[in-house]
């Protein structure tokens, strides 16, 4: 079996991907879907934390609450993404750009 | 507890009322004060008159009815205390306490703003802001009420920060000249400096005694049982150190608030505000407030950290003197006199001279006020604050004239005026200190004593120059007048004060007999006693505290009259010089010195000397005397008149530079540091969103590497 | 895990009927006068208070004592849902003299706004890490709307596309925060978790990796250096009345769930931490404190403000005691007061052109006495000046400091910088009274305006001269964080 350390590393290398992304795109949607690329890299180290957690010793099953809570995470990032969109559509209509640099009007 | 003037539910309303009624006055005016006729300075000036009429009554039910010198009244006695707070860790309950000092306090401050309130109906006449002025004042009036009647350390802090924020509106009243906003600024700045050392000390007071009540704090201290400090931030250290600390702590306050050295830069500037501000505010009531706290505190102070007061009041007396000689500005003159005067009291209190100190408190305040008046008097009268300006208004104006030259006597001490029974018992307190410690403690005695020949100096300077002579500048001469009624009648009754408010004019008065006196006793040091209770050394030069304070009282008398002697003679040098340098300049000696006439008289020039001596009856060396006189006039003591007018300026110079390079550099360079470090910092906010997330992800890598 | 229903209700009550409140909104707009701007907002916006204020009241019926699987209603969740409702309540307030600004949605603010409050309200009784993630995203998610809600004025749309982003991330971090917690403990239960933690002698890396990335997510919310740094262009650019909701119910959104975790989860084990939250209160206290200083934007300005007194909650924070959580929820409701009555009058003065720049209060005092003596209090409140209810939190705040003796540095260096933080607001006073106005328009105080700056000003000086029942209140729901 792999052990859990490989599945961190992967984890941990998509959330620096993600990372790198939000800190080096400039584009609106490609920076928004970096952020999911690192709320990804969340649910996979969720998922196998779940995955490698020691059975209760009652009922010698392990509870499923991390793969549980990665449904809300999909579903949480799905409305948040809804939201995003809304408004980088706004921002391309009034100020026809996707550009982040360009916002930069309220400073200092 | 027994003697009480009304009944406990009376007199707790009436100390409501105190306080209730300008606050009142105050809302009203600044809500609805255009809509009133007259901008509503009636309503104000009844709810002063009304304050005053209560404190009055006080007064001659107390004082006068009573006059018994432990007379006190705490509302806490009678279960009539109000819980502020409440809890099981917090225990906090408000009330009032009166005392023979408190009910002084009162009657004297609400005398005192009645004048002002009357006077500032002419002064302000025409005003834009007329009904804004009165609203502030009112609200002014409020605070410092409130401040005295409360009986708890943290409430005084409270009315303290009130008084505080009036004092800021003041003095920022006309907004749209340059110079008040800056200085408002400054004032309120200065000041939360001491206020916030003030609370620190407050703070440390508290958990030492566990207490903040007034009586109850003095009782605690006195029987030792300081509250446990384990667990507590300064827990290792020392009772002693600690009581002493907080105690000079405490007196940061007072430092801010009352313009004592090295805090006392926004007292000058403060003069910006309309002149009868400067009387209430900064001559007679707020500034007197610090005095007035380190009074109430007193038996809280350890013996070092009145050395500590004594020091900053010594410093402040000498210093604010020499600041004075300099001004041409008639109300900057005043202003460091002013300051210079509440380094008297504190140098009073800090020597052991609780009395002197408060009682200078009194009888300043009411010739203070009084200068300020007549300062405002001129300068409605001839619309300018330069003294250059002025010169031989005493024709124009008469009443003027004679009111400020009544204040003037009394505050250069001249025996008979009111200021002279207080600072002539400061200056014998300072002797006796330095009696009763030795060579090295009579340095207070000495800039108490240059203090006052200065004194008599800068404010004879400011009346020749300002009264007599010949106009400054003649067409304003022309145009000056004597003021209305409304601002003469409060200048009369304030110049009757500063006769009066000694209680007597005999000139070689005991001091023990004096009124204030015997209704003010001095308390005993708890501190001292608490300390003795915790086996702290409070020995002074090898003898115990009580021997000390039974060699101090013997010196005291022995001190009385070589104080005495000495005071008058600075206050005649003062006079002396004065008149050398601003009066026999004039063009007409002989026509100055029949203006002079009366005054004449008294100074003592070189004639008189000669005179004075040949009517004695030293005919027989009369030749000779005359010749050795004039000699010794001319070498000697215009040597010491030239060599001190030298000196004099050059420590005014000095002064002047520490205090506008190093004090205003200090609050300055704090400006500008923290403007510089704001500017930089405002850089980092780019308005780019990916350097917002840089930064943050370096936030949180510094995190991650402080917590591996 | 099991989960019980009836149990559910008497935990989430408050949020239960909020969720139908937000629904009905929902429903009266579609009905009343469809199409229409007027006519549906002010029944949705009279419908929302009514509710708001019924639920606020309903609240005070409500025991502490409920306790289940996903949360619990102890009086610390008790006293922050009451809390919630009554900044939803003068949010509210401050929207209506606002609401005719807005050329579309108008009856969708309200809305919006109950569901935030609804989040919110979830997070107080988090006793579990998937309530604290689904109703920290339910509040972000709204909050983002509402902070683009004026799609047509660029500001508005670079505060919202700042706050997505900044916002989106920081729940990125959270979530993987969760995640390594969850990995190293096995359970996303709050009593689990601390037990765990208090098992052991030091931190595994892996748990510490978590709470730390935990932490950093709730610094955002709370806006603690170096999280702050959306902070003030957010609140420039969002509608007033979000900038209202942002700076006091997003900030105690973090105050709720730091606590929580702090003092709960973390129990003893925070003093290790100790060190390094006095260092970020510190930095807060001083990036707010100097920030605020060259502000011209009055919203900008309560930006900076806000952080400086996000720097003395964490002063409260570091402190680790029963009585500097007592003084936190003191702080929090007197801060309510003093910045939702300074928003109101942001609203007032700025009028139809919505100019926010200070100079719009130059001469306030000649203009409108009352926005006057009502911004004045609120800043003397907001500066600590006795005895304003400000003064009091800051003095409840540093007495808890002082009793930690590794603190005292951080005590003198907060009294410091509320001296310094003294010069701002005395500069706006400055302009208050001792500047000539440079806009003369008539200022419109309606009379629910008038109501909502009366009762905030009375607040303010009614909790610094009888706090005892506030401070009651605040104890006993700081004392059941510490059972």
């Amino acid at each position: 079996m792999i052990p859990l350390e490989h599945w961190l590393y992967l984890s941990g290398m998509v959330f620096t991907l993600g990372l790198c992304g939000v800190l080096m795109r400039r584009n609106v949607i490609l920076v928004l879907m970096s952020i999911e690329i690192m709320l990804n890299a969340a649910n996979l180290a969720l998922v196998a934390f779940n995955k490698y957690l020691p059975p209760d010793p009652a009922t010698g099953a392990t509870a499923p609450d991390g793969q549980v809570f990665v449904f809300f995470t999909i579903a949480v990032a799905a409305a948040e993404v809804a939201v995003a969109l809304a408004i980088a559509m706004a921002l391309f209509r009034r100020l026809d750009t996707v550009n982040v640099d360009d916002v930069a009007n309220l400073r200092w | 507890m027994d003697m009480l003037p009304f009944d406990v539910n009376t007199l707790t309303a009436l100390c409501w009322a105190l306080f209730v009624i300008p606050f009142a006055c105050a809302f009203t005016l600044i809500n609805f004060g255009r809509k009133l006729p007259r901008g509503g300075d009636w309503l104000a000036t009844a709810g002063i008159a009304s304050c005053a009429v209560i404190a009055i009554t006080l007064f001659f039910k107390v004082i006068v009815g009573f006059g018994a010198p432990e007379w006190a009244w705490s509302s806490a006695a009678y279960g009539l205390s109000w819980d502020w707070i409440s809890l099981e860790s917090l225990q906090l309950p408000v009330g009032f306490y009166l005392d023979n000092l408190s009910v002084i306090m009162l009657t004297m401050v609400t005398i005192v703003a009645t004048c002002i309130f009357f006077f500032s109906q002419g002064y302000m006449h025409g005003d834009r802001d007329y009904p804004r002025f009165f609203a502030y004042l009112s609200y002014f009036c409020f605070a410092m009420l409130g401040l005295v009647v409360v009986d708890n350390l943290l409430f005084l802090f409270i009315f303290w920060e009130l008084v505080g924020v009036g004092s800021y509106l003041l003095i920022g009243f006309y907004y749209d000249q340059e110079e008040p906003p800056k200085a408002s600024l400054k004032a309120f700045m200065v000041n939360r400096v001491g206020d916030v050392l003030f609370l620190l000390g407050i703070i440390i007071a508290w958990q030492l005694v566990g207490t903040l009540n007034y009586t109850e704090m003095f009782a605690v201290l006195e029987s030792g049982a300081f509250a446990d400090r384990t667990g507590w931030a300064l827990a290792g250290w020392d009772t002693q150190t600690l009581l002493t600390l907080s105690g000079i702590l405490i007196f940061c306050g007072a430092i801010s608030k009352s313009a004592q050295v090295p805090l006392h830069t926004w007292l000058p500037d403060a003069m910006a505000g309309p002149t009868p501000v400067s009387a209430l505010i900064h001559a007679a009531t707020m500034v007197a407030a610090g005095v007035f706290m380190v009074g109430r505190m007193y038996p809280y102070f350890t013996p070092d950290a009145l050395l500590f007061i004594t020091g900053i009041g010594a410093l402040t007396a000498l210093i604010g003197a020499t600041m004075g000689l300099v001004m041409w500005d008639i109300k900057k003159v005043l202003a460091y006199s002013t300051m210079s005067q509440l380094g008297y009291m504190m140098l009073g209190l800090g020597v052991g001279g609780y009395v002197a100190g408060l009682f200078h408190l009194i009888t300043h305040a009411f010739f203070k006020a009084c200068l300020f008046l007549g300062s405002g008097s001129v300068i409605h009268s001839v619309h300018s604050q330069d003294m250059r300006d002025m010169g031989a208004l005493k024709n124009k104006m008469p009443w003027t004239y004679r009111t400020f030259l009544v204040a003037t006597l009394a505050l250069a001490g001249v025996p008979c005026f009111a200021g002279y029974y207080s600072k002539d018992q400061i200056v014998a307190n300072a002797l006796s200190w330095g009696l009763s410690h030795g060579v090295a403690y009579y340095v207070p005695f000495v800039f108490a004593v240059v203090g006052a020949f200065m004194t008599t100096f800068y404010m004879f300077r400011l009346v020749f120059l300002t009264f007599h002579g010949t106009p400054g500048d003649q067409h304003k001469y022309e145009h000056a007048h004597e003021s209305p009624a409304v601002m003469v009648l409060p200048l009369v009754v304030l110049a009757i004060f500063g006769i009066g408010a000694g209680g007597t004019i005999h000139p070689l008065a005991e001091h023990g007999n004096l009124w204030f006196n015997r209704l003010v006793p001095e308390p005993a040091s708890a501190a001292v006693a608490g300390l003795e209770h915790v086996g702290a050394d409070t020995s002074v030069h090898g003898e115990s505290y009580e021997t000390y304070l039974e060699h101090f009282e013997h010196n005291l008398h022995v001190a009385h009259y070589p104080a005495l002697i000495v005071s008058i003679l600075a206050i005649v040098l003062g006079i002396l010089l004065a008149r050398r340098m601003y009066l026999t300049k004039a063009t007409d000696p002989a026509a100055v010195a029949r203006k002079f006439g009366p005054l004449y008289g008294i100074v003592c020039n070189k004639y008189h000397f000669d005179d004075m001596y040949g009517r004695k009856g030293v005919v027989g060396g009369l030749m000779f005397m005359n010749r050795a006189f004039a000699w010794f006039d001319k070498n000697v003591v215009d040597g010491i008149v030239n060599f001190m007018g030298l000196a004099q300026r050059f420590i005014a110079f000095v002064t002047g530079l520490f205090d506008k390079y190093v004090i205003d550099g200090l609050v300055n360079f704090w400006r500008f540091f923290v403007r510089a470090l704001s500017s930089i910092l405002r850089l980092v906010q780019t308005g780019n969103v990916r350097d917002y997330l840089t930064w943050t992800l370096l936030g949180v890598l510094i995190l991650a590497i402080t917590l591996a | 895990m099991n989960i019980d229903t009836s149990q559910l209700f008497a935990i989430f009550g408050v949020e239960s009927l909020l969720g139908l409140l937000g629904l009905v909104l929902i429903v009266t707009d579609l009905l009343v006068g469809k199409g229409r701007l007027t006519g549906p907002a002010t029944a949705v916006r009279t419908l929302a208070f009514g509710g708001l204020v019924a639920i606020f009241a309903w609240s005070f019926v409500l025991e502490p004592g409920a306790e289940g699987a996903l949360g619990t209603l102890d009086s610390f969740a008790l006293f922050f849902k009451r809390f919630f409702l009554a900044t939803a309540v003068a949010t509210l307030g401050v929207a209506a003299p606002y609401e005719d600004r807005l050329s579309a949605g108008r009856a969708e603010f309200p809305t919006l706004l109950v569901f935030t409050t609804l989040g919110m309200c979830l997070l107080s009784s988090a006793n579990d890490f998937v309530t604290l993630f689904v109703g920290l995203e339910l509040v972000t998610v709204v909050l983002f709307l509402m902070a683009a809600y004026r799609p047509q004025l660029p500001r508005s749309i670079e505060a919202g596309i700042k706050f997505v982003v900044i916002g989106a991330l920081s729940a990125a971090f959270m979530v993987y925060g969760i995640a390594f917690v969850y990995g190293t403990t096995g359970s996303f239960e709050f009593s689990q978790i601390s037990a765990v933690i208090n098992a052991q002698e030091s931190l595994p890396a892996g748990l510490k990796f978590g709470l730390l990335m935990v932490l950093v997510g709730l610094g955002f919310k709370l806006g603690a250096v170096p999280f702050h740094i959306w902070i003030p262009d957010v609140y420039q650019g969002a509608p007033t009345p979000t900038t209202a909701f942002l700076s006091v119910g997003s900030k105690a959104v973090g105050v709720v769930l730091l606590m929580r975790l702090v003092y709960t989860v973390m129990g003893p084990a925070a003093a290790q931490w100790t060190t390094v939250l006095a260092g970020l209160a510190a930095l807060t206290l001083l990036m707010g404190g100097l920030g605020a200083i060259p502000q011209t934007e009055l919203k900008r300005f309560l930006g900076y403000s806000g952080i400086s007194h996000a720097g003395f909650l964490l002063v409260a924070l570091a402190t680790h005691s029963e009585a500097s959580a007592g003084a936190i929820l003191f702080y929090v409701v007197t801060y309510l007061f003093a910045n939702m009555a300074a928003f109101l009058v942001i609203v007032i003065v700025s009028r139809t052109d919505d100019d926010n720049h200070m100079d719009r209060i130059n001469g306030l005092a000649n203009r409108s006495p009352f926005l006057a003596l009502v911004l004045t209090t609120s800043m003397l409140s907001l500066a600590g000046v006795p005895p304003f209810a400000g003064f009091f939190a800051k003095f409840m705040v540093l007495r808890a400091a002082v009793a930690e003796p590794a603190l005292v540095w951080l005590v003198a260096f907060s009294l410091l910088m509320a001296v310094t933080s003294l010069y701002y607001y005395l500069c706006i006073l400055k302009r208050i009274y001792m500047r000539d106005a440079v806009d003369t328009g008539f200022l419109e105080i309606s009379g629910g305006a008038r109501l909502l700056l009366l009762l905030c000003m009375l607040a303010v000086f009614a909790f610094g001269i009888y706090q005892q029942p506030l401070v009651q209140a605040a104890e006993a729901g700081a004392s059941s964080l510490f059972r």
